[in-house]
């Protein structure tokens, strides 16, 4: 055993990079596995989706399900990435993943695409951005 | 056999002792590393849990917890760390520590 982390001090609500160091949101949760005899792993890190609305509280969850009939699925919109792909934890927390294959951005890309780039100006900054 | 509960799902929750009484609320967990043959993951290895006593009413939210925490010496603050061997989480919304109060209290005056 070497030396620790606090889970909700330096992991729950932190900001999280992928390997590319892009923004790919915070932490809304990690996952436990409960396991007879051993202690609990630490199994994945959640962002978005229901998790997100529950921890908003409860009215959240009740405008969600209103908002998409009833016919959410719980893991609509969740990224579950493993805890195993932490490759760096400080001020933020760097993943081992790619944003673009996070169903969590799905609402970003969409917001995006459909309200960000229709503002004035917001597509000159995309372009001056690439270049 | 493994199940898996939310982080969030766990703090704040109420611990009580085998005789029933509430001991504090769970505030922080801590992990460390564990190494085997198959790679290294992060397990739990104390839950943090604490109470405010005769205001542990106010403190329910997490606001109140840590405005509570803020004041100090002004509101007596109980805080016992439990290994993760001595917690049973068999019922996750309803965790219970294999110790009484009194052996909590014993082992916090030691440390």
């Amino acid at each position: 055993m070497t030396d620790g982390i606090d889970l909700r001090h330096d992991v729950l609500d932190a900001l999280l990079m992928d390997r590319n160091r892009e923004n790919i949101g915070r932490c809304d949760t990690l996952m436990l596995e409960l396991r007879d005899g051993k202690p609990p792993r630490v199994a994945t890190l959640l962002i978005g989706g229901q998790v997100r609305d529950e921890r908003i509280g409860k009215w959240m969850t009740h405008l969600s399900r209103l908002f998409h009939g009833g016919k959410r699925a719980a893991d609509e919109g969740v990224s579950r990435i493993p805890f195993a792909a932490m490759r760096s934890l400080g001020e933020t927390i760097r993943m081992d993943v790619v944003r673009d294959e996070l169903p969590s951005e799905h609402v970003e890309q969409w917001l995006a695409k459909h309200v960000i780039c229709r503002i004035p100006g917001a597509q000159g900054k995309k372009e001056q951005g690439k270049k | 056999m493994s199940r898996d509960v939310a982080l969030h799902h766990l703090l704040g929750r109420t611990v009580r002792d085998p005789d029933g009484r509430k001991v504090g609320r769970i505030e922080e967990l801590r992990a460390e590393i564990e190494l085997h043959e198959q790679g290294n993951d992060y397990v739990v290895t104390e839950f943090h849990v604490g109470s405010f006593g005769a205001v542990e009413s106010l403190a329910g939210s997490r606001f109140a917890r840590d405005l509570l925490h803020r004041l100090g010496r002004l509101v007596p603050y109980d805080h016992h760390r439990i290994p993760w061997h001595r917690l049973d989480l068999t019922d996750p919304s309803h965790p219970k520590t294999l110790d009484t109060i009194e052996q909590l209290r014993a082992k916090q005056k030691r440390d």
